[in-house]
């Protein structure tokens, strides 16, 4: 494909059609070589997520935990299905595309002549493309996954802290019991926020080069929408394949917005409970757990943005203007 | 006995905003609680007049849309009509939403059935809840009078200038003729021919009526939503007045002594106890509000005769236990309101959250159509007239619960600054700390978020005027 892009660089629009299929896999192959890296780290979350202070809760709070995880699993199915559809149309364009015969689904210069080949060639760029695809499509999802049991475990430590009564009754082990619940969930929020930070280590280079990537295809996918025919199949693939990288970009943002909010309201719920009837000597501790409490835990994308929703929509803002800039000059 | 055949009392929130609930039942909103009578029959009457208002709404707002189709040949035209289909699209989402969500419409207004209450602060929070009253019913004037004076003044232009619209020439395609059309308040498309006659005169009354209604719809859900911040920041008021008389009560003996009969007033004769209507907000278990003094202080409460502290000894901070006990009371009478008001702003938040967030988006692309068709006004006529008259309107709602948002933040957020000006060096320990914990609390300030997107506060509504503005210079500088 970079042949492609320096034979074809005097004509705009196969350049970009070029550059938008080079984009993803290019990105796909750096995400890959990342979480390769990370191998190591991957194991350590695992062993992480097996200890006994994210499950040591009564049946019904790690029921919230099934269900949250349930919600990001349909979620990532949706967007699987989407990916197919996108391999789909991979393979029926050359088929339905009247302008040329014998094109292949990929632009690309090959060292032999695709025609007498042609077949075969076919077969291995959907073979290729239908792997890198789905590889993608789970790290992405891993990385969905996980941080939504982060931000179920903040849900829970949500609940824990609302629910711990102060009110000790002048006994010693009464009052000694109230700051064992409050040092477990101080222990609780320490460790949510180590794992947040630990996801962030591993995956944030992928993503910020998901994000600049994803960038870049959604403004040559917006540009080739305005120079191919409306009616014809390129089309539909081309808003297929715009609104999987949105998707992709999208559920980035919302799973760190997610999380960052539901970490936000650790001191909330926690002024929810009865804690002025509290003695004074678990007031200081409660007094640094609240300081603490007070920065959220955020996802960031290579430390360059913070995945949240205002990121989301200062994206599709500017693509939606670019696309109406573009749209004028090249009309 | 059926819960229906109940003496029917109101209290808390609906009490108040009871004007406000039957003006919105009246429009025809799905709220379909808060009757006297609720039996079979007319329950079903007032679902059909409810229905009833829907599908005329949705008639009307139909033949307008076609009439967007018929006419998208002149860009002129489609502008002006995608212009007007998306106002009533305002109008009808709120209509649907509401029908929609109003289980949490009903568990907002819900959740003031029940508020604690402490001796000392029943006439601050008298004071206060009289005052919020009076705003909530100044905004009711306000707001139905605007609505009233729009639709009058949309009537009135009507007749004013030509019915005309222009389209092509049959005979010549590169020339266009005005053709005329029924002089009607929106341009909708009809089945029959509305030119004159009855059907005509059937059709502007149905279009008055349309119009009156649907800005009635949306002006009076967003007037609900902000008479319940109004009431929120009322409230806060109330707990940034009380906090210093409470510090003055944990004031050691020797430092400094409280003036009594300023802290202590009889208690109200009216009794606080209001009756709970059972079957509206049976799942509000969270509120723990209620707060009774006899069971707290036990027997040592006597109304207005606790200036004598020649009682129990003294405690660790140089208080007497009755004084220690009153300190204790009334801070958890501070923390339990305070609790209270934030479970209400995040109900009112969940309720209406994402209607604000679609009338934004909605908003958004009305203002910059607008923006362009400001750019072709060439004079003082009914044209401009128009144009200003749809801006004016988009901006004054995004105004409104703009400044009411605005205020809900700033207020939240200065229960700090009353906490640190009252005398706390003067306080207990306990006291101290709890100043402490309330000012770490306090430090993010209460907000509504259009559903996580964006927070409601006039800088929301610059961006918007700012962006409106700058289209309109961007435009007018291509023309």
């Amino acid at each position: 494909m970079i042949v492609q892009m320096v034979i074809d660089r005097k004509d705009l629009t196969k350049l970009t059609e070029t550059l938008l299929f080079f984009m993803t896999h290019f990105t796909f192959l750096c995400k890959l070589t990342n979480f390769v890296n990370y191998k190591q780290k991957i194991f350590e979350v695992e062993d992480m997520l097996g200890k006994s202070v994210f499950y040591g809760f009564p049946h019904t709070q790690l029921e919230q935990l099934k269900g949250k995880i349930g919600s990001c699993n349909l979620i990532a199915k949706i967007f699987r299905v989407l990916c197919v559809l996108v391999i789909l149309f991979y393979v029926l364009v050359p088929y339905l595309d009247e302008n040329e015969e014998m094109s292949l689904p990929l632009p690309g210069w090959l060292p032999y002549n695709t025609t007498k080949y042609y077949y075969p060639t076919v077969v291995f760029q959907v073979m290729s493309v239908a792997v890198s695809a789905y590889n993608n499509s789970t790290i992405d999802i891993l990385t969905w996954v996980l941080i939504t049991v982060a931000s179920a475990e903040f849900d829970i430590l949500k609940e824990s802290l609302k629910n711990i009564n102060y009110k000790s009754d002048d006994q010693n082990t009464n009052s000694r019991n109230i700051q064992i619940y409050f040092k477990n969930c101080i222990n609780h929020h320490k460790e949510i926020m180590n794992l947040v930070y630990i996801i962030e280590d591993i995956f944030s280079k992928g993503i910020f080069l998901q994000f600049f990537a994803s960038v870049i295809v959604i403004c040559f996918t917006g540009f080739q929408m305005i120079v191919v025919p409306i009616p014809s199949i390129q089309f539909i693939f081309l808003v297929i394949y715009f609104s999987c990288m949105m998707c992709q970009i999208a559920m980035y943002c919302w799973y760190g917005h997610d999380v960052m909010t539901t970490s936000d309201e650790v001191g909330q719920f926690f002024y929810m409970s009865n804690w002025y009837e509290s003695d004074p000597e678990i007031r200081q501790s409660i007094l640094v757990f609240l300081e603490r409490t007070k920065k959220p835990a955020t996802v960031t994308a290579g430390k360059f943005v913070t995945l949240s929703l205002q990121t989301l929509t200062a994206v599709s803002t500017q693509s939606i203007i670019s696309f109406f800039i573009k749209r004028k000059t090249f009309l | 006995m059926s819960p229906q055949m109940m003496k029917f009392k109101v209290s808390g929130l609906v009490a108040d905003l009871m004007p406000n609930i039957r003006l919105i039942q009246t429009s025809g909103h799905f709220m379909l609680h808060y009757h006297a009578d609720n039996s079979g029959a007319l329950h079903t009457l007032r679902l059909g007049y409810c229905c009833a208002h829907l599908v005329f709404m949705l008639l009307q707002y139909g033949s307008n849309f076609v009439n967007l189709i018929f006419e998208r040949g002149d860009v002129n035209d489609l502008a002006a009509n995608t212009i007007t289909v998306l106002f009533f699209t305002h109008c009808i989402t709120k209509f649907v939403y509401f029908a929609v969500r109003s289980k949490l419409f009903y568990r907002t207004l819900g959740i003031w059935n029940q508020p604690n209450s402490h001796p000392l602060f029943v006439e601050s929070n008298n004071r206060y809840h009289a005052l919020a009253l009076k705003k909530m019913r100044q905004l009711l004037y306000i707001i139905v009078i605007w609505t009233s004076f729009s639709a009058i003044a949309w009537t009135s232009i009507t007749f004013v200038g030509d019915s005309v619209h222009n389209i092509k020439d049959p005979d010549n395609e590169n020339e266009t003729i005005t053709e005329e059309i029924p002089r009607l308040l929106v341009k909708g498309w009809y089945p029959w021919n509305a030119m004159s006659g009855m059907p005509y005169y059937i059709t502007l009354i149905f279009q008055i009526y349309y119009v009156f209604f649907s800005l009635a719809h949306a002006n009076l859900l967003d007037s609900l939503f902000c008479s319940w911040l109004i009431f929120a920041c009322e409230q806060l008021q109330h707990l940034k007045e009380i906090m210093k008389p409470l510090m003055e009560l944990s004031a050691s003996l020797d430092t400094y002594v409280p003036k009594s009969a300023d802290l202590f007033r009889a208690p109200s004769a009216t009794s606080q106890d209001n009756l709970i209507e059972s079957d509206y907000n049976a799942k509000n278990e969270e509120l723990k509000g209620v707060y009774s003094t006899r069971q707290e202080l036990g027997g040592h409460f006597r109304g207005g005769a606790l200036q004598n502290f020649g009682g129990g000894g003294v405690g660790p901070n140089g208080l007497t236990k009755k004084q220690e006990l009153m300190v204790r009371s009334a801070i958890k009478y501070w923390v339990e309101r305070h609790k209270h008001v934030v479970r209400l702003v995040t109900a009112i938040g969940d309720a209406y959250g994402v209607a604000l967030l679609l009338h934004m988006l909605t908003s958004t692309i009305m203002l910059t159509l607008l923006a362009y068709q400001a750019t072709k006004i060439t004079g003082v006529d009914k044209y401009a007239a128009t144009v200003l008259g749809y801006l004016l309107f988009a901006l004054a709602q995004v105004f409104h619960f703009c400044i009411f948002g605005n205020r809900l933040i700033e207020e939240s957020s200065s229960v700090m600054e009353a906490a640190y000006s009252c005398h706390w060096y003067d306080g207990s320990e306990e006291a101290k700390t709890f100043v402490q914990i309330v000012c770490q609390q306090c430090q993010k300030a209460m907000s509504i978020s259009g559903a996580k997107f964006f927070t409601i506060s006039l800088d929301l509504f610059a961006s918007v005027l700012g962006a409106v503005v700058t289209y309109f210079m961007v435009l007018v500088q291509l023309k």
